[in-house]
């Protein structure tokens, strides 16, 4: 399921961001990192990920004004997007429209991999149903 | 990291420090005055009120800096008075004038958030007390506020550090930079175990620290209880198992859902099992067990443990409590002490409650409540837990409605209690009719003449095969209606999620127009009462008036939904637990979203006619139980009128 997949883990933490990317190469993915909302869309141009994980308080673009910029650019959902935010901010999920899903901090890290593995699957599911033109 | 600028402002000449006195007796108000005058070192302005309502009146103004307040006031006794004025100005401290040396009030004062108490005869020999309690009230409280801020600056500072650690600590553990040796290994779960005790601490800090700032909120969902104690009963029973204590769960096969915030309800159980498992030396055992009662759900935890000596147990609850503190026996169960203090106030958010019965030597008991809602009462939750579900499973969810039709005119000809009476009968005999089919789930409920069946995984046909059926079952059954027996015509339509709309307002708004009813509601009411039963009676008589009705078991419940929406009517009990109508009328009144909505008290025959509740004097609607149940529409009708409902 995970293989060649490719995944974009942007969180300005850096050292949790790795954390990240240990866990889910693990599992067979292609991680890369970024720190913030900007050197996001840049990875995302170049590399063209299967999914992004979004950490939603950020510098420079903080992870909902990227989301937004993803969606606009790329199209609604034809990425899928998966928003982490705090415990404590769990107001931020105000636009659920246009990500696949979120995850709280702290999280546990089987549950991250599961929300992926059925994001990607739903994804496999539309591009199917609709295939892009 | 910022921190709350820690040198406050000298108060001089031009800038003095702005004291309100609330004191009715004309004798002690020139006592305070007299003392004040005398300061010369300490430049007072001295604002006078001579009740609590135009005292909150001058505190919501704003510019105050210190607050001397009587307990005993003509239209507010004893602590409730403390906690108005802490609720209205909970920035502003306050210092607490009694009438005698009552060492008991003061303590219990001080507990509930005064920063300090002064006898009033004192100051007939000692002028010099007043100013010297206004500085260190003043003191006590910029302190108090600076540790609130800092607990929580600090505690998410020391999440990021923390989640670091436990996150490469987990990627060791799990061997996938590379393998173990067994000793490795026992060494990194030691320090995963430690790492798990940190967070534990900062996140009970920070709990404590939020509910005592007034920020706790709860994302109450409908919850199934089984599964929620099973699985916290499972995280708890290797701690059971390495002690030789026994865990038994007793929960019954039919209970209601569980309408909570079930991380919370989770975090208050799991508190009440380790100290349970804590404070006994195996072998030994521990119960938990479920109960329903008439207007809540009963917890229970009970160990056969060391006890708890009668001395103890009111201090329990508090914060840092000693009792806490000293556990029996081993490293690791020391915790910060606030465990049972914040398990109090997550159970009392939820207006419930929470208490221990012990013997020492003979083990405890500890039981909270939580206030039981009928399923039509949950309306909303089911609907949205119905369409997330089938989000998730990516399926389909439907609902089903039927109407009597020419519904106003069947009204209008028997009567409130009888058409209430009929449409009971009609909803048991369409809880027949839907109960044949297999599997999903079944709520009902009754909305301003029509009957709402949400149908869970069930497609277009499958609902319309659905409504088919019903409407002939039900157009064939013959129902009393007054002293007749007669059929009656029905109107059944049906909307699919998603295929037809992707929201409960979407699918509800075009069974609406399918009915070809009109929809408008003559208003939104809002019914606060702690009894389950009361909820229901009101509920289906104001519905079936065309209202829309919200209920609230308790008060922070209302006023947690106030905050959300708005309504053109309170209709409030008076006598609840946990959080008295009173306070909750005031809260209402108080706040500038709230307090033009007006409010119609519920008390029973008798009720000390005494106790004023008008702001500035001004007279409050009531009803007296037991009431007819014409009684209470007239009354609505008449404070609606006064007050036209809002678009």
């Amino acid at each position: 399921m995970a293989e060649g997949r490719k995944i974009l883990v942007v969180d300005d933490e850096q050292q949790l961001a790795l954390a990240v990317k240990i866990r889910l190469q693990s599992r067979g993915y292609q991680v890369s990192t970024a720190n913030d909302g900007q050197q996001a869309l840049a990875a995302i141009e170049a590399e063209q990920p299967d999914l992004v994980i979004l950490d939603v308080l950020m510098p420079v673009m903080d992870g909902y004004s990227c989301m937004r910029e993803i969606n606009s650019r790329y199209g609604r959902g034809k990425i899928p997007i998966i928003i982490l935010t705090a415990r404590d901010r769990m107001k931020d999920l105000f636009d659920l429209e246009g990500i696949a899903d979120y995850v709280v901090k702290p999280f546990d890290h089987e549950d991250l991999l599961t929300r992926i593995d059925r994001a990607l699957k739903q994804r496999d599911a539309e591009r199917k149903a609709a295939p892009p033109a | 990291m910022e921190i709350l600028n820690p040198n406050p402002r000298r108060p001089d000449a031009s800038h003095p420090i702005r004291a309100l006195l609330i004191e009715d007796a004309a004798e002690d108000a020139q006592l305070v005055r007299e003392a004040l005058a005398s300061q010369q070192d300490l430049p007072i302005e001295l604002l006078h009120a001579d009740r609590l309502s135009t005292g909150l009146a001058r505190l919501t103004e704003g510019g105050v800096d210190v607050i001397l307040l009587d307990l005993v006031l003509p239209d507010s006794q004893g602590l409730e008075t403390l906690l108005k004025v802490r609720h209205h100005a909970p920035r502003v401290p306050v210092v607490i004038l009694t009438a005698s040396d009552d060492e008991a009030v003061a303590v219990q004062a001080l507990q509930q958030g005064a920063q300090d108490h002064l006898v009033k005869a004192s100051l007939q020999t000692s002028r010099h007390l007043l100013g010297r309690s206004i500085r260190y009230a003043i003191e006590r409280h910029r302190v108090e506020r600076l540790k609130d801020e800092f607990v929580n600056t600090v505690s998410h500072e020391l999440r990021t550090p923390l989640s670091t650690i436990q996150e490469f600590t987990g990627i060791l553990f799990d061997q996938i930079s590379g393998p173990l040796t067994d000793e490795q290994r026992e060494y990194l779960a030691i320090i995963r175990s430690n790492i798990e005790r940190l967070t534990r601490m900062i996140d009970n800090l920070l709990d404590m620290a939020r509910i005592d700032a007034g920020h706790a909120v709860l994302r109450k969902a409908v919850t199934e209880i089984e599964p929620l104690v099973e699985l916290t009963v499972q995280s708890i029973r290797p701690l059971a198992k390495n002690k030789g204590i026994e865990l038994e769960v007793q929960v019954p096969d039919e209970l209601p859902p569980l309408y909570a915030d079930a991380d919370k309800v989770t975090q208050v159980l799991i508190n009440l099992l380790s100290n349970a498992i804590k404070f006994t030396s195996g072998p030994g055992r521990v119960t938990v067990s479920v109960s329903e009662g008439e207007s809540d759900l009963a917890f229970r935890v009970a160990d056969t443990g060391i006890g708890i000596a009668e001395d103890d147990v009111p201090k329990l609850f508090e914060k840092f409590s000693r009792v806490q503190q000293h556990a029996a026996g081993d490293e690791g169960t020391r915790g910060t002490g606030l465990g049972l203090a914040i398990s109090k106030r997550l159970v009392e958010l939820h207006g419930g409650r929470i208490g221990v019965a012990s013997r020492l030597g003979q083990g405890s008991t500890f039981t909270f409540t939580l206030p039981k809602y009928h399923e039509t009462e949950l309306f909303h939750e089911l609907f949205q837990a119905g369409i997330e579900k089938a989000k998730q499973q990516q399926g389909r969810f439907s609902i089903v409605v039927l109407s009597v039709q020419n519904f106003q005119a069947l009204r209008a000809r028997c009567g409130a209690a009888e058409t209430a009476r009929l449409l009971n009968e009609v909803e048991g005999a369409l809880r027949g009719v839907v109960r044949r089919r297999d599997g999903g789930d079944l709520v009902l409920r009754w909305r301003r003449g029509e009957m709402v069946v949400v149908l869970a995984e069930a497609d277009r046909d499958g609902a319309q095969a659905m409504a088919a059926r019903v409407k002939r079952v039900l157009e064939q059954r013959p129902f009393t209606v007054g002293s007749e027996t007669l059929r009656l015509p029905f109107l059944v339509v049906t909307a699919t999620y998603p295929d037809e709309g992707t929201t409960e307002l979407e699918l509800l708004r075009l069974t609406e127009r399918r009915l070809q009813q009109p929809a408008q509601a003559k208003g939104r009411i809002m019914v606060v009462d702690d009894e389950a039963k009361i909820r229901q009676l009101l509920r289906q008589a104001l519905e079936l008036q065309d209202y829309d009705v919200f209920t609230a078991a308790s008060g922070p419940d209302a006023l947690e939904q106030l905050r959300r929406q708005p309504v053109d009517l309170v209709l409030l009990d008076l006598m609840m637990p946990v959080m008295d109508g009173y306070e909750v009328y005031h809260l209402i009144k108080e706040n500038p979203k709230t307090k033009e909505i007006p409010v119609i008290i519920v008390t029973a025959k008798g009720e000390r006619k005494d106790r004023q509740l008008g702001i500035n004097g001004a007279a409050y609607n009531y009803v007296a139980k037991p009431f007819e149940i014409e009684t209470l529409l007239a009354k609505v009708r008449e404070v609606l009128v006064q007050q036209p409902v809002k678009p």
